[in-house]
């Protein structure tokens, strides 16, 4: 498709407007969307990035393909392909499902792979209560500060699926499936009890 | 009516440390809630649940935070989310989503975006060149949102963004500069080239590369991993700092070296706004960044510096789109653009006392 202003360069944007409830739609290249102020005046950093990314995963794609072939977030379903394709996670248990992918292409784009930041109190709260535990039982080597934290992948992984379990649980009750709804929730709680051990 | 009272932001009143040059400085936090899928993975439900959450936790933000009002896009017609990005409130991708809201501080000095690419984006605005200040801003509310909503965090990663490119500080400062010196001294491609070098980022704001409309860049760091958040401020702060210094003496050498060509360039700026009748959109952008270097330069000693800024967000397609109303059309939209120059320009020098 070529641009309907300047009918030469291929149409990058796809124009809506409405004006007093008159709906007129272009699709312009960038330059003439850029010209004509279209596009606002703060351009997306991020969006080449996204490209960025996904161009180097699909330069990885083949020998990836090969070791995990149809690898899918189990929390959140976000395909290897989507991600490939977008440069964007669906939740954050994809950080899990994904880490050997990511590694490398976070090396690559970040120069770093391991954050240096602010801690959120919440986690930095929990690390505590972890040394504190540690120091109860002796002869258990000290968990460092890498130990599972809330924000971790494996309980967020849990996390998500409790709040799926649960909103299927309330369609089951709306629907008046109560054997469905009964199954469900025992799903939930033996997820929930296990997530919890996971921390103790 | 949803845009701010004000036509110029806080952010862009022309104050602040080397605001003759760093127009504005942003700093924003990005940040996830736990256990919600990411918005580009989100569905309705899960939008409105993100939205009711951080909503609540911010009209439970303490007092000395000051006031909110929260704004969904669904609410708001086409050119009155254009407003917002035009002022930079919001991202024009906040603005393409219909599941999107933004909290805007009362003084327009925090806007918190909801349901970006990311479930929060804490944004800190000030004007004039002030990283570190940028960065107290946001993380004294990031502090106090965090006391009412768990994040996405690992250890490894930091902060869990929906791209990788955003993980770890989430943070991405950014610095409005401009830039007119070093653009006709022919020094900002080679500066910029350098700066790509030490991880900061150069964009033109209308247009790409050095030859940039208006010569106004924004340059921010490229990296959120690996560093602290202190260490990213305080370095794009002294980027910052440098690029100023040297805008500063290209424009010294400039006037010194080529002062006819450069009075007689802020000369016809200063003609063609006062008296023409049709000025587009880039045009205006052009003229105004002239415009703006002879004040500068005291070339057009009479004129305000925060004329500039606030001609350069009120000249924006959006803003006059709602006051073309009915008319609007770009032939209408010129015309007022450059009527509304020259009244203001008019208004600018009855005031102080030229004529």
């Amino acid at each position: 498709m070529t641009c309907d202003n300047c009918h030469q360069r291929p149409a990058k944007y796809h124009v809506t407007r409405v004006v007093n409830g008159e709906r007129s739609e272009e699709d312009l290249c960038e330059e003439c969307a850029l010209q004509r102020g279209e596009l606002a005046m703060q351009l997306q950093p991020s969006a080449a990035i996204h490209d960025l990314l996904a161009g180097l995963l699909e330069g990885a794609k083949p020998s990836l393909r090969q070791q995990e072939p149809q690898q899918q977030c189990p929390a959140c379903g976000l395909a290897r392909a989507e991600f490939a394709r977008t440069g964007l996670l669906g939740c954050e248990a994809c950080y899990t499902t994904f880490a050997e992918t990511l590694r490398p292409l976070v090396r690559r784009v970040q120069g770093a792979g391991r954050h240096h930041g602010k801690v959120p109190a919440q986690a930095a709260a929990h690390a505590q209560d972890e040394a504190v535990a540690s120091e109860r039982l002796p002869g258990s080597a000290a968990p460092g500060r890498t130990a599972t934290t809330p924000g971790s992948a494996e309980t967020a992984t849990a996390r998500m699926k409790i709040g799926g379990l649960r909103e299927q649980m309330q369609a089951a009750i709306a629907a008046e499936d109560f054997e469905r709804a009964a199954a469900l929730r025992d799903r939930i709680r033996a997820l929930e009890g296990r997530s919890r051990d996971g921390h103790a | 009516m949803a845009t701010p009272e004000r036509v110029v932001p806080g952010w862009m009143t022309g104050g602040g440390p080397a605001a003759d040059i760093a127009l504005s400085t942003r700093l924003r936090l990005a940040r996830n809630l736990a256990g919600e899928p990411f918005p580009p993975r989100q569905d309705g439900t899960a939008a409105s649940r993100v939205l009711q959450r951080v909503g609540a936790a911010v009209a439970a933000l303490p007092q000395d935070h000051g006031a909110y009002r929260i704004v969904r896009m669904a609410d708001l017609e086409g050119p009155d989310r254009q407003t917002l990005v035009e002022q930079h409130l919001i991202s024009p991708l906040l603005a393409l989503r219909a599941t999107g809201a933004v909290a805007l501080r009362a003084d327009e000095s925090v806007s918190i975006m909801i349901n970006e690419e990311d479930h929060l984006r804490i944004q800190a605005l000030l004007p004039g060149l002030q990283c570190a200040e940028a960065l107290r801003v946001a993380d004294a509310v990031d502090d106090a949102l965090n006391a009412s909503l768990e994040y996405a965090f690992s250890e490894e990663w930091g902060y869990l963004a929906a791209s990788p490119a955003n993980v770890g500080t989430g943070l991405r400062a950014s610095v409005m500069m401009h830039l007119p010196g070093l653009v006709l001294a022919g020094q900002a491609a080679p500066l910029f080239s350098n700066l790509a070098q030490m991880g900061v980022v150069v964009r033109g704001l209308h247009g790409e590369g050095s030859a940039a409309v208006g010569n106004l860049f924004q340059i921010s760091n490229q990296v959120s991993l690996g560093l602290a958040e202190e260490e990213i401020a305080t370095s794009l702060q002294a980027i910052g700092r440098q690029v100023v210094d040297r805008e500063r003496s290209a424009r010294e050498w400039l006037f010194a070296n080529r002062r006819t060509q450069i009075e007689d360039r802020v000369a016809r700026a200063y003609g063609l706004l006062t008296n023409a009748r049709l000025v587009p959109s880039a045009e205006a952008a052009a003229l105004l960044s002239d415009l703006r270097l002879g004040i500068d330069l005291h070339v057009l000693p009479h004129l305000d510096p925060s004329l500039f800024n606030e001609l350069l967000v009120r000249t924006r397609p959006a803003f006059l789109q709602a006051a073309a109303g009915d008319q609007d059309h770009p032939a209408v939209r010129d015309a007022l653009r450059a009527t509304l120059i020259r009244q203001r320009i008019a208004q600018a020098e009855r005031r102080s006392g030229k004529d």
